[in-house]
C-alpha cells in the first residue's frame, strides 16, 4: 500500500488500534498489527508534514465546458481584487 | 358572436347560462400568470373571522378595493391576526367564487407592510419551502470528516475567498480546493450560483461545497433567497455549507444547506478539522498501540508463568520430594517416640542405680565399717572361727585395703566382745 492518503492511513491506523483492542489475538498477529500500526502512524505524520494546500479554479471555455486551472500560492487568489468588498 | 344584434340573426343567437359565463371568466382569470402569483399591498377593512376559522376581509387603497379570503390553514401560520386599518402586504392568487359570481383574492400570506416587500417574499418562500420539507433535519447530511476536495462557490473579487484560503492553508492543507467563481449579487447571480454548483458536482471528486458571500445589505444578499438557488442547494449531490453575510444574516440558502456557517471564515474552519488535532489523533493512536502491545506481551508472560507453575506442580520431582519429606516426617516421629521411651528407661535405670547404691556394702564402709578378707581376697571373715592367730588378713575400708595379721587365739576369744586383742580391735575401732 504505497500510495495511501492521510485519511486512508488514519482510518487504517484507528482500525488497527481497534483490532488490537478487541484482543484475543495470537501473539504473532498482534505483533504484525503493532508493526503495521506503527508504520501507519509514521506515514500519517509524514503526510501531515508534507501536506500543501492545492488551489484550482474552474474556468469556463468558450464552448461552455469547465476546465480546472491551478492557482499558485497566495498571490494567485485574486491579487487585483483584494481592495473591494 | 355574442356581440351581434339579436334581431339581425335570430336563428344563430346563443344564450348562455349564468354559470357558463362565470366558468368562462374563471378560466380566463385562472390562466393569467400575474393573477396566479400576486403580491398586493393595501389597508385591511371589514375583517371578519368565520366560525370555521377562515378569514374574510377587504383590502383597499384610496381608489379601489379587493375582496379577500384566507383559509384557516394559512391563518394558523400568521404570527398575529390583522385588524381593520392595518396596512399589509398579501401574497396569493385571484379567482372567481362561482356561487356568488364575484372575484376574490385568496391570500396565502399576510405581512405588516412596514416589514417591506423583500422580507414578505422571504417569509413566503421560507414558509413554502418549509412546508415542502426542504429544511427538514432528516435531509441534512453530515460533512465528510476529512474532505479531500472542497468546492467553493463565491466571487473571486473580494477578501472573502482570500480569508478562506488563508484559514485553510493554516489549518488544513490536506485538501484540494476547487473554486467555482460566481457573481454573488445582482440579477444574474442566482443563475451563476446554480451553474457553479452544478459545475462542481460534475467534477465528481468534490466531496463538500461551501457557498460563500461576505456581508452586505438585505438586497446584496438577495441572490441567496432565490428559490432556484435554494432548490439547487437542496438537490446538490454533496453536502453544502452556506456562509452568507454576517452572523446575524439568515438567508433561505442557510435554511436549506446541510450546515449554516455564521461567516465565510467560520465555514473554512467548520469544513475540516485542524491539522494539529489530526496530529494529536495520530499520536494518541500510536501511544495506544504501544500500550496495547505492552499489555499483550505482559499478558503472555503471566500466562506462561502460570503454566510453568502448573507444570511444576505436576512434576515427578515434586512427587519424589514429597515422598522424601514423608520419609523424613516418619523418621522424625519415630525418633520422637523412641527418644521418649529411652528417656523413660534411663530415668528408671537411674532410679534403680540410686536404690542399688543405697544397698551397696561400699556405702556401709563409708560409715566406718570394714570388711575383713582372708589373705588372697576370696573369703570374707564373718565368724571368729574362721581365723587363727597369725593368719594374714586383708582389711577393706572405704577407700582401699591394707594387710593385717590375726594376733592371739582368735577362736578362744571369739565370744568376748570388747576383748583387748589389739590387731582385732584395730579393725573394729571406731564402732
Amino acid at each position: 500500500m504505497p500510495e495511501l492518503s492521510f485519511e486512508e492511513a488514519l482510518a487504517k491506523l484507528e482500525e488497527t488500534v481497534r483490532r488490537l483492542e478487541a484482543g484475543n489475538l495470537p501473539l504473532d498477529e498482534a505483533v504484525a498489527l503493532f508493526e503495521e500500526g506503527t508504520r501507519l502512524a509514521r506515514l500519517c505524520n509524514e503526510r501531515l508534514d508534507a501536506a500543501e494546500l492545492k488551489v484550482s479554479q474552474l474556468m469556463q471555455t468558450p464552448g461552455g465546458e469547465y476546465v480546472e486551472h491551478e492557482l499558485y500560492a497566495d498571490t494567485d487568489t485574486g491579487d487585483e481584487q483584494e481592495s473591494d468588498q | 358572436m355574442v356581440g351581434r344584434a339579436p334581431h339581425v340573426c335570430k336563428t344563430k343567437m346563443f344564450i348562455y347560462r349564468v354559470s357558463d359565463i362565470t366558468r368562462h371568466l374563471k378560466d380566463l382569470l385562472d390562466s393569467d400568470e400575474l393573477l396566479q402569483d400576486l403580491w398586493v399591498a393595501g389597508e385591511v377593512s371589514n375583517l371578519s373571522r368565520a366560525p370555521s376559522g377562515h378569514l374574510y376581509f377587504t383590502v383597499k387603497d384610496a381608489d379601489s378595493q379587493l375582496a379577500c379570503v384566507m383559509w384557516r390553514s394559512q391563518v394558523a401560520r400568521l404570527a398575529a391576526l390583522p385588524k381593520d386599518g392595518d396596512h399589509v402586504i398579501l401574497h396569493g392568487y385571484i379567482t372567481i367564487y362561482e356561487n356568488r359570481g364575484v372575484y376574490q383574492f385568496y391570500a396565502d400570506m399576510l405581512q405588516a407592510e412596514g416589514i417591506g416587500l423583500l422580507a414578505a417574499q422571504f417569509e413566503e418562500l421560507k414558509a413554502r419551502l418549509a412546508a415542502e420539507g426542504l429544511f427538514d433535519a432528516a435531509h441534512k447530511r453530515p460533512l465528510p470528516a476529512l474532505p479531500r476536495c472542497i468546492g467553493i462557490v463565491t466571487s473571486t473579487t473580494g477578501a472573502v475567498l482570500h480569508d478562506m484560503l488563508n484559514i485553510l492553508r493554516r489549518r488544513y492543507r490536506l485538501a484540494r480546493l476547487l473554486i467555482a467563481p460566481s457573481a454573488v449579487q445582482g440579477a444574474d447571480a442566482p443563475r451563476q450560483i446554480v451553474a457553479a454548483l452544478s459545475a462542481l458536482q460534475a467534477v465528481g471528486t468534490v466531496d463538500v461545497i461551501i457557498v460563500a458571500r461576505g456581508g452586505g445589505s438585505l438586497e446584496d444578499l438577495w441572490a441567496f433567497n432565490d428559490e432556484t438557488v435554494a432548490r439547487a442547494i437542496y438537490n446538490c449531490t454533496v453536502p453544502v455549507i452556506s456562509a452568507v453575510g454576517h452572523e446575524v444574516d439568515y438567508t433561505i440558502a442557510d435554511f436549506v444547506a446541510d450546515l449554516r456557517a455564521p461567516t465565510p471564515s467560520a465555514a473554512a474552519e467548520l469544513v475540516a478539522p485542524d491539522q494539529g488535532e489530526l496530529a494529536a489523533r495520530v499520536e494518541s493512536s500510536r501511544r495506544r498501540l504501544l500500550e496495547l502491545m505492552r499489555a499483550h506481551v505482559q499478558q503472555g508472560r503471566s500466562r506462561v508463568a502460570a503454566e510453568q507453575r502448573a507444570l511444576l506442580r505436576l512434576s515427578p520431582r515434586l512427587v519424589l520430594d514429597q515422598q522424601r519429606q514423608r520419609v523424613d516426617d516418619l523418621w522424625q516421629r519415630a525418633r520422637a517416640v523412641i527418644g521418649h521411651e529411652l528417656l523413660l528407661r534411663r530415668e528408671h535405670t537411674r532410679g534403680l542405680g540410686i536404690h542399688l547404691q543405697a544397698l551397696s556394702p561400699l556405702a556401709v564402709l563409708q560409715r566406718g565399717f570394714a570388711i575383713v578378707w582372708r589373705a588372697g581376697g576370696r573369703e570374707v571373715v564373718s565368724q571368729v572361727q574362721q581365723v587363727r592367730s597369725g593368719d594374714a588378713l586383708q582389711i577393706q575400708v572405704s577407700n582401699g585395703r591394707f594387710a593385717a595379721v590375726v594376733g592371739g587365739d582368735g577362736a578362744r576369744k571369739r565370744n568376748r566382745h570388747g576383748g583387748n586383742s589389739e590387731q582385732l580391735s584395730l579393725g573394729l575401732d571406731g564402732e
